[in-house]
């Protein structure tokens, strides 16, 4: 296992509204230690990275390069995934197929990156009843054809993230069970799962059981934590995770994924001028995190 | 305006749950750098501790030693205060034996902040259940009331009693949640020892721009409670990793004309004791933009 984060590490300023670009970030995640990186392709589809313009293949080369030089490498990445209708631009036929692009447009990026794993947030379909596994699954197959097509063409796996209740509304994959329901009904090497710890500390008060049923499924992690109420992606130790627990669950059942951190330490909150510190801060967390992976 | 922190900053051990010293985070706030320091007594009558034996004045005189020893000052106080959710705070008060020692403990409290040097005793207003809400006056003679030994201590030891701006929990309205509250009961006592403490986070979670509050109280603000949070829930997370318009609230400070020291009140009890020392690093670097905005 080891120490990695997402890109969007550095990625809002809170100086400006201008984001950090990808290569900008990488370097700062080199300098805080980072060797092992998840590209973070969230806000392709709301033409908030420049990767949705029709050089992208070339500015994918170019990170490709800059990664290579400073000894990084990609392990997996974080598609866009269905938000808020307005937000997405899911409410009008135009804006589905551009979404429906970028999401084929990151897996793409992904094995040109030499990444594994595709993280996908399973959809719920709310028209059947949730708790209706069959039909969420054939729902979620549906939804993600293309993807999962396109996945399995180019050996690039799909890793579905457990997912949170909203107050009241059930989900579909909160639960261990759910998930591998959906794995076992995709029946292929290129499906697996990403285990989100922030996720399951606010859906569950011990994450460990299902930790050691999913075992070696986890393909993917998202390591963020929280007071077990909102989703605060805050630093490991800053929250309630029992973090000792969670990492021997992992070790015990047989995880082989690499540690991800998807925080928002450094992000548009923290001025400039202390985010390379505090991203130090944050690789001295994984390495502890790490060295309680046995 | 100079960095501080409170003893409560590095909480327990995660590895063995073993409180923290406060001679021992005294310490450590002073090697990563933190000039000025912050005696907190919240827990003071929720269980042992260095200040609970019979030899409290002598744990206090050590602790000043270590301060003095180390090169920083204590400056103020966190007083022990009545939880209005914590069960062992419910319990205690449910007998008179229970509540006399609080007493003593919160006088214990102002006498430890003499003791160490410093100058403020931070301490939460109290409803008067049996007033009617909003009626600020009753609230603030229940105040007075409740804490007469406390403020003839104050004067006796020249320390003064600085009043937080504290948030409705549970719904229910609470006195000192504004700043007018706070400035209506300065000015009511008109005593330059009855002051208020700002702090950032509640502040966060009761006004859309504390701002307003800050420069209301202006240089009443004797003490600094420097925290972050969503604007939800008492987070008491690093500035900047929140909600809080920082560089509105430290101009505020400036402009209004507060001079109270930068205290944080945040902390590293959950994490692991070899990670703790970098987290001190970080956080007074954060200190140290802070100040850079007080201007």
């Amino acid at each position: 296992m080891r120490v990695g984060t997402m890109t969007s590490l550095f990625r809002g300023r809170r100086e400006t509204p201008e984001y950090i670009g990808y290569l900008e970030s990488i370097r700062r995640c080199h300098k805080a230690g980072f060797r092992v990186l998840d590209m973070n392709l969230c806000a392709l589809s709301r033409r908030q990275t420049t990767l949705h313009q029709d050089d992208w293949k070339q500015q994918v080369g170019e990170i490709a390069n800059e990664a290579a030089k400073l000894g990084m490498e990609f392990v997996q990445s974080h598609p866009p995934y269905p938000g808020r209708l307005d937000m997405d631009g899911l409410n009008s036929p135009e804006g589905q197929q551009f979404f429906k692009d970028m999401v084929l447009r990151a897996i793409e990026i992904t094995k040109m990156l030499g990444g594994k794993w595709c993280v996908m947030h399973p959809v719920t379909d709310l028209t059947s009843e949730t708790g209706d596994y069959e039909a969420q699954i054939a729902h979620n197959k549906k939804f993600y054809a293309q993807e999962l097509e396109l996945s399995a063409k180019l050996g690039v796996g799909l890793a579905f993230e457990n997912m949170c209740d909203g107050p009241n509304r059930r989900r579909f994959c909160v639960t261990a069970n759910e998930l591998m329901a959906l794995m076992d009904a995709c029946n292929s090497e290129y499906v697996g799962i990403c285990w989100d710890v922030g996720h399951a500390n606010r859906m569950m008060d011990n994450q460990v059981p299902s930790i050691l049923r999913l075992g070696d499924r986890i393909k993917a992690l998202h390591i963020d934590d929280n007071r077990g109420k909102d989703d605060l992606h805050v630093l490991p130790f800053t929250g309630n995770i029992p973090w000792e627990e969670v990492m021997h669950a992992l070790h015990d059942g047989g995880c082989k994924a690499d540690l991800i951190f998807e925080i928002g330490t450094c992000g548009d909150k923290m001025p400039e001028c202390l985010k390379d510190e505090a991203a130090r801060l944050c690789y001295k967390v994984g390495e502890h995190l790490v060295s309680l992976y046995k | 305006m100079r960095i501080g922190n409170m003893t409560s900053a590095l909480g327990v051990r995660r590895e063995t749950g073993e409180k923290i010293h406060p001679n021992e985070v005294v310490r450590r706030c002073a090697a990563a750098g933190f000039e000025v320091m912050d005696v907190n007594l919240c827990g003071l009558h929720r269980g042992p501790g260095p200040f609970r034996g019979e030899d409290w004045r002598k744990a206090a005189e050590e602790l000043r030693n270590e301060a003095e020893k180390c090169g920083v000052r204590f400056v103020q106080s966190h007083l022990p205060y009545r939880s209005m959710s914590m069960q062992c705070d419910l319990d205690l008060f449910k007998t008179a034996e229970g509540a006399e020692l609080y007493r003593e403990l919160s006088l214990r409290a102002i006498e430890i902040t003499h003791i160490l040097g410093g100058e403020w005793a931070v301490i939460h207003p109290m409803n008067d259940r049996d007033a009617v809400v909003g009626d600020n006056e009753a609230h603030i003679r229940y105040n007075l009331r409740i804490l007469d030994r406390e403020i003839e201590l104050c004067h006796k030891l020249n320390v003064g009693l600085a009043f937080e701006n504290i948030f409705d929990q549970f719904h229910l309205r609470r006195f000192g949640m504004r700043a007018m509250e706070l400035k209506q009961f300065i000015d009511y006592c008109s005593d330059p020892l009855i002051q208020a403490c700002w702090d950032v986070g509640h502040g966060n979670l009761t006004m859309d721009e504390q701002a307003a509050g800050i420069e209301l109280l202006g240089e009443h603000i004797k003490a600094l409670h420097i925290h972050d949070n969503n604007g939800k829930d008492d987070l008491h997370t690093m500035p900047f990793t929140g909600n809080v318009q920082w560089e509105k609230v430290m101009h505020a400070l400036y402009e209004s004309g507060c001079k109270a020291d930068l205290v944080f009140e945040t902390g590293f009890s959950g994490m692991p004791d070899s990670l703790k020392d970098h987290s001190l690093t970080v956080l007074k670097s954060i200190g140290e933009h802070l100040v850079s905005l007080y201007r």
